[in-house]
């Protein structure tokens, strides 16, 4: 039984793999589907000054995302990466 | 004795378990049917245990608290009894005793901090806990695990000092060891102290680099135990004792920030799950710190979700990990739909840390952040929203792209899992999920009174929306993010530099004393030695050998049983003083 879900699930996932395209699609427009939500649904009590404007997590997200992606790899490439062996070496 | 008066210790099933483990003899491995058995005990007593103050013993002048209970002792002793019993299910195909008994030792030393009345009994718990937990570093066996254990054992010894110099100055000077609420606007120096103690164990940075340097080179199954409960026993004496303290409002803000920054760029993925520790603590830290009864409440409920997808997060990783023989990401990759169900609970224990809706992550975070934000703290509110952001991105979508897709499906030879470890994947999933859509029973559980829902169509918009533009982030940078095989300086750096430096002292001067010593002591008192040893041997053949027969060959005897235990080796050591002070003080609990 438990061999026969995972084996199903696999093909799932190796089909879902090969439409990646499709699901790109889809997760653009999710991604549409929650701002234009979001002009009718409002905070109540908004926390900072700006997050009653629709889309304002939106750019959030995606401007926290790059940035921390931007930072900590330019960090690591700078001066904290090391080889693996850095402690090992005298 | 703790029986009477309705309360009995959880951790003596723990004590029993562990020493019924290095009792048994010989190969029959029925031994494993008990290790589910102190979890499910330890979780039926809790269920029925009262608000009280139980198992007071007095020892040597002083009174010791064992079983103080209340509601903040309860809700981590209900979530510790549930990542027990999961994580020894997770563990059940494990032949290796030892490894069971450190985890079932560790475990006991856990639910001894949560219910400790006392600085003293709580600093016998601790070191307990630091002790047993070495061992699940060091039984990995591997070479890297040895010096990785040395080191959180020395870093734990030494935040058990300041602990115990606290406790001790505070003694002094106000003559109780009562573990009570600390005012922050009279706190002295020795409370400081014993904060100090207890940061190391919650990995409050810059005190944190033990916790990435030993947990992904701790067994599989014993990272899975490490993750819940080192640092959920610090916050829970955090909460207790040092709520409302500004300074760990700030340095919990900061480590959410710092864990996800070394998450993003880190190759190992249990290295990746260990930073992801310092940060989810961080917000447990921050609601401490900022003292109001929702960020109090938001840190205990944060602290229960978190154990049970932390573990399930370990539990993915522990499963990659003994399936490729790898955690590197490098080295991983196209593993989806070879292991479709670890991805499975991976991604479950995945989103529950990031805080989708639906899932138990979602109804802890918001808590605290809302708490923050309700508080007038919008900058920490702020800053925990960012950390969020980086949550996801570094264990949502970088880990399980790099680790399950990026590349072709793997053709690695993968070693069959355990069916028992499906199992308490698949227990962990459901909690997660059921906390999520319905979390009454743990707000329930909660200290204080909840006026708090997470669920409104604003939030969920909300969440739905940060995420999938995190997600959208994460699609443009996929390449920029991408792995490399190296590794990443952190404060073990320093820990490091002053191991080299104790190295060289000992290398240099008491070298030097001691050759100089050697010396002296070869020259004069060996001769001293001698003239003794001489005198000594003539009493003994006129007087003793004719009054006590044999005696000598019983010593000779003794001396050969003494000689096995001391190995010379220092784990050795660290065992045998273990189980005497557990004999030691099982002795005094009996007695009175």
């Amino acid at each position: 039984m438990e061999m026969k879900f995972e084996k199903s699930l696999a093909n799932w996932f190796r089909n879902a793999r090969e439409k990646h395209r499709s699901w790109l699609t889809a997760f653009y427009i999710f991604l549409g589907l929650t701002v234009v939500l979001n002009i009718f649904i409002r905070p109540h009590h908004p926390h900072f000054v700006y997050d009653y404007l629709p889309g304002f997590f939106a750019v959030f997200g995606l401007v926290a995302a790059i940035i921390l992606g931007r930072v900590s790899k330019g960090t690591a490439h700078t001066f904290l990466g090391k080889d693996e062996d850095y402690y090992e070496r005298d | 004795m703790s029986v009477i008066n309705g309360f009995f210790h959880p951790s003596l099933y723990f004590i029993v378990t562990a020493v019924v483990l290095l009792a048994w003899r010989g190969q029959n491995t029925s031994w494993r049917f008990l290790l589910p058995v102190p979890g499910i005990l330890a979780f039926l007593t809790i269920l029925n245990m009262e608000s009280g103050t139980f198992s007071q013993l007095n020892y040597l002048g002083l009174t010791l608290t064992l079983g103080r209970v209340d509601a903040l002792a309860i809700v981590f002793a209900h979530v510790f009894a549930l990542q027990a019993l999961i994580g020894f299910i997770y563990a059940w195909h494990v032949q290796d005793k030892a490894q069971h008994a450190a985890a079932s030792m560790y475990i006991a030393g856990a639910f001894g901090c949560l219910f400790a009345g006392d600085y003293l009994t709580l600093f016998i718990f601790w070191e307990l806990m630091s002790v047993s937990s070495t061992f699940l570093v060091w039984l990995n066996r591997q070479p890297e695990s040895t010096g990785a254990g040395f080191r959180y054992f020395l870093f734990h010894t030494l935040g058990g000092l300041f602990l115990l110099a606290g406790l001790l100055l505070r003694y002094s000077h106000l003559g109780t060891f009562a573990f009570t609420a600390i005012d922050p606007a009279t706190a002295a120096y020795y409370d400081y102290l014993i904060l100090t103690g207890f940061a190391v164990n919650a990995a409050v940075i810059p005190l944190h680099a033990w916790l990435p340097d030993a947990y992904p080179r701790a067994t599989v199954t014993g990272a899975v135990f490490m993750s819940a409960f080192t640092t959920k026993t610090a916050v829970y004496v955090l909460a207790r004792g040092f709520a409302g303290f500004e300074i760990l409002a700030i340095m919990g803000v900061l480590m959410t920030l710092y864990g996800v920054f070394y998450a993003t760029i880190e190759n190992n993925i249990r290295r990746i799950l260990a930073y992801h520790i310092v940060s989810q603590v961080g917000f447990m830290v921050a609601g401490i710190g900022i003292g109001t009864a929702m960020t109090i409440n938001g840190a205990c409920a944060h602290a229960y979700a978190h154990i049970v997808y932390k573990g399930l997060l370990f539990m993915g990783a522990g499963c990659v990990l003994y399936a490729a023989g790898t955690a590197k990401l490098t080295e991983l990759g196209g593993l989806i739909s070879r292991i479709p169900l670890v991805f499975f609970g991976y991604i479950i224990g995945a989103i529950s840390i990031s805080g989708f809706p639906a899932f138990s992550g979602f109804v802890s975070k918001t808590m605290t952040i809302e708490g923050a934000a309700a508080a007038h703290h919008y900058w920490l509110a702020l800053g925990m929203e960012f950390a969020a952001v980086g949550t996801f991105l570094s264990v949502g979508l970088k880990l399980s792209y790099f680790a399950f897709f990026a590349k072709p499906e793997s053709e690695k030879p993968l070693k069959p899992i355990p069916f028992n470890m499906y199992v308490a994947m698949g227990a962990a999933s459901l909690i997660c999920f059921v906390l999520g859509v319905y979390p009454k029973p743990l707000y329930d559980l909660l200290p204080y009174p909840v006026d708090f829902e997470p669920y409104s169509a604003w939030t969920v918009l909300m969440t739905l929306q940060l995420m999938g533009f995190v997600g959208l982030g994460f699609y443009l940078l996929r390449h920029k993010l991408k792995p490399e095989a190296k590794i990443n300086l952190d404060f073990d750096y320093f820990y490091r530099l002053g191991g080299a430096f104790s190295l060289a002292i000992a290398r240099k001067p008491i070298e030097v004393v001691d050759n100089w010593w050697s010396e002296i002591y070869a020259r004069v008192g060996l001769r001293v030695l001698m003239l003794l040893a001489w005198m000594s041997s003539v009493f003994d053949k006129v007087a003793i050998d004719g009054v006590v027969d044999g005696s000598a060959t019983n010593v000779q005897r003794g001396g050969g049983g003494l000689s096995n235990v001391q190995t010379g080796r220092l784990q050795d050591y660290l065992a045998f003083a273990i189980v005497i002070g557990i004999g030691v003080f099982a002795l005094v609990w009996f007695r009175t």
